[in-house]
């Protein structure tokens, strides 16, 4: 009896794994559609992301994945999404302090690395932007970054000739519309999930850290991770962590969008994963290494009326504890996901 | 055993569940429970500024006696209802739809809707764009961002727009600029507006589906009632906030039912 019992289980489990593999859909306009799931790592919250209105889809997808690497969405056809974004920087910008854009200008801000998006629900240093779906608005139009106008987008993508079909393939019209062009965006990068790193193969069980790492890990949870919390290395709250305004730029961060004088100079925490990848760092890429980071901790933090209480004596991070945590930030490179084919540009 | 069996029969249900397609909340029909026959009425938004129609590019005086030029006049309606005072009834037309009317374009200022057989007195409307659309990603129809009423640095829309020139403004080239919005708490410009019929009209919703009431929509009222707009001060307006919210106090006042023909 057991045994029969059993077998059932693997039969009807089984059915259920082919189901979802060859899982078909008919959406409108009578396409058939490919359902994709993210991986959800083991110990991550719930995503932010609600994916009722837009499930992923293979064809969905793959259109993200194009639209992501096409120049077509900036006004002069030179600045895709992967410009400011590229995949061996964990999507971030590489060696760029302030990414820039159209007509050889500078934007304000470092470009962040993209990985674990779900997760948030604010995005921009600033937390301006409310839903994923959104985020790539605020690039595709600044006159400074992509500066293009959203109708002009969605003009050229209807007289290409690939999309129309790719968009047909996904959302059962051929009709390139914005909200479909961002969904698409949407699903592609909600597959990019960063959980593979040493970090993550030590708390699975899979590797050890080496005895620096170690005591790394142990300095990092004392002195480091009431901000960047895990798993995401960051408990995306915004602060004023200590650097004086680049007069140049004149950037508020949070205070932009709450026209609240306590939100002056605060901007949200990063999240620490990939951060060996992502140099330079902070919201307009002034500082350089980690180590020059963890420094400004120590000694450099500018005193101002809305820095954060935890930073008002800075924190003692002795020499070799910094180089300690050094090693471990470095555990939270996520090699594969930076290798990763899914992710990387599509033959046009 | 019997337990093993129900688990796997459940984690089999689950997975085919989980193939399903949503049906999308937005194709949700609008009205009440009942399901009564509907028929097409109209509503007309006419931009004026006083008594005089609204024309681009003509010079106009505000109430303090500036002068000057509208060029955009756009705005969204929606959650229409109509209600008979007498009776009390009440008949949802548009809940949770919302109109971008424009004054440049014909089409998008005749909205056409509708009701069932029956007389009303009263046309509630909200103006701007319900919260729910601000936080919920990327929409469409006239909520999409193409139609240049959406903030893509600090999400939500452009709930009300107009745009135009005064020699008292401070900006380059002697711009007007009232981008208004903003939906969460403290910074809402979205109003309600509560309309009722000149005294003796109805609209009357027959079968005929020919009924349609003209709006007037007064740019002028923009600048003043209760608060004081004056373009020497105030010509730019585009972020959520103080201004925001009391440019819209006054603009909620700016419809006045001017026709009704059934």
């Amino acid at each position: 009896m057991r045994l029969i019992a059993v077998i059932l289980i693997f039969i009807l489990t089984g059915i259920a794994t082919t189901w979802v593999i060859s899982c078909k859909k008919t959406g409108e306009g009578g396409s058939q559609t490919t359902a994709l799931q993210v991986q959800i790592p083991a110990g991550f919250p719930a995503p932010k992301y609600n994916f009722t209105n837009n499930p992923i889809t293979k064809e969905g997808f793959e259109l993200g994945r194009r639209l992501f690497y096409d120049g077509k969405l900036s006004k002069d056809g030179n600045f895709p999404c992967a410009s400011c974004h590229q995949q061996f920087a964990a999507f971030s910008t590489f060696d760029h302090d302030l990414s820039h854009g159209f007509n050889n200008q500078f934007t304000t801000r470092n470009a962040p690395g993209l990985f674990n998006m779900i997760w948030l629900d604010q995005f921009l240093w600033d937390g301006g932007v409310n839903n994923l779906e959104v985020q790539p608005l605020a690039p595709i139009t600044a006159p400074n970054e992509m500066a293009e106008d959203i109708g002009n987008v969605v003009k050229k993508l209807q007289a290409d000739a690939a999309y129309p079909s790719m968009f047909k393939a996904a959302f059962g019209s051929d009709q390139v519309t914005s909200q479909n062009m961002l969904k698409a965006l949407t699903q592609f990068v909600a597959m990019m999930v960063s959980a593979n790193s040493k970090y993550d193969k030590v708390k699975r069980g899979e590797a050890q850290f080496n005895v620096s790492e170690q005591a790394g890990y142990e300095s990092f949870k004392q002195k480091c991770a009431a901000c960047h919390q895990e798993p995401l290395f960051t408990d995306l709250s915004y602060r004023n962590d200590g650097f004086s305004i680049n007069t140049s730029l004149h950037d508020v961060g949070r205070m932009r969008i709450t026209g609240k004088s306590e939100d002056s100079l605060k901007f949200k925490v990063p999240s620490l994963r990939n951060v060996a990848l992502t140099e330079p760092y902070t919201h307009d890429g002034r500082i350089l290494s980690i180590g020059q980071m963890i420094d400004h901790y120590t000694t450099g933090i500018i005193n101002s009326p809305t820095l954060d209480p935890l930073l008002k004596n800075g924190i003692q991070i002795g020499y070799a504890e910094k180089y300690n945590l050094i090693d471990f930030l470095k555990t939270l490179s996520d090699s594969s996901f930076i290798a990763d084919t899914r992710f990387s540009q599509p033959q046009q | 055993m019997k337990i093993f069996i129900s688990a796997a029969i459940a984690t089999a249900a689950l997975f085919f569940t989980s193939c399903q397609r949503e049906v999308k909340s937005s194709d949700a029909s609008s009205g009440d429970s009942t399901q009564l026959p509907t028929y097409k009425f109209v509503l007309s938004f006419k931009g004026k500024v006083d008594n005089a129609d609204l024309a681009f590019n003509q010079t106009y005086q505000n109430t303090f006696g500036e002068s000057y030029t509208i060029t955009t006049f756009k705005y969204y309606i929606g959650d229409i209802q109509l209600l008979n005072s007498t009776s009390g009834k009440v008949y949802n037309v548009s809940d949770k739809t919302f109109y971008l009317v424009d004054a440049s374009d014909s089409a998008a200022s005749n909205i056409t809707l509708k009701a069932p057989v029956g007389t009303y007195d009263v046309i509630n409307f909200t103006m701007g764009v319900d919260s729910i659309y601000n936080v919920s990603g990327a929409q469409s129809g006239d909520l999409d961002p193409v139609k240049g009423m959406f903030w893509t640095w600090n999400t939500g829309y452009i709930m009300a727009k107009m745009e135009g020139t005064s020699p008292l403004s401070h900006l380059p080239d002697s711009r007007i600029q009232f981008h208004i919005g903003g939906f969460k708490t403290g910074e809402s410009v979205i109003r309600s507006v509560n309309l009722t019929l000149p005294e003796g009209r109805t609209l009357a919703i027959s079968s005929q589906g020919d009924s349609k009431v003209t709006i007037n929509a007064d740019a002028n009222k923009w600048f003043y009632n209760p608060h004081d707009i004056r373009i020497a001060d105030t010509a730019v307006c585009m972020t959520p906030g103080i201004l925001a919210t009391s440019i819209a106090d006054n603009y909620a006042k700016m419809f006045t039912v001017f026709s009704v023909t059934n």
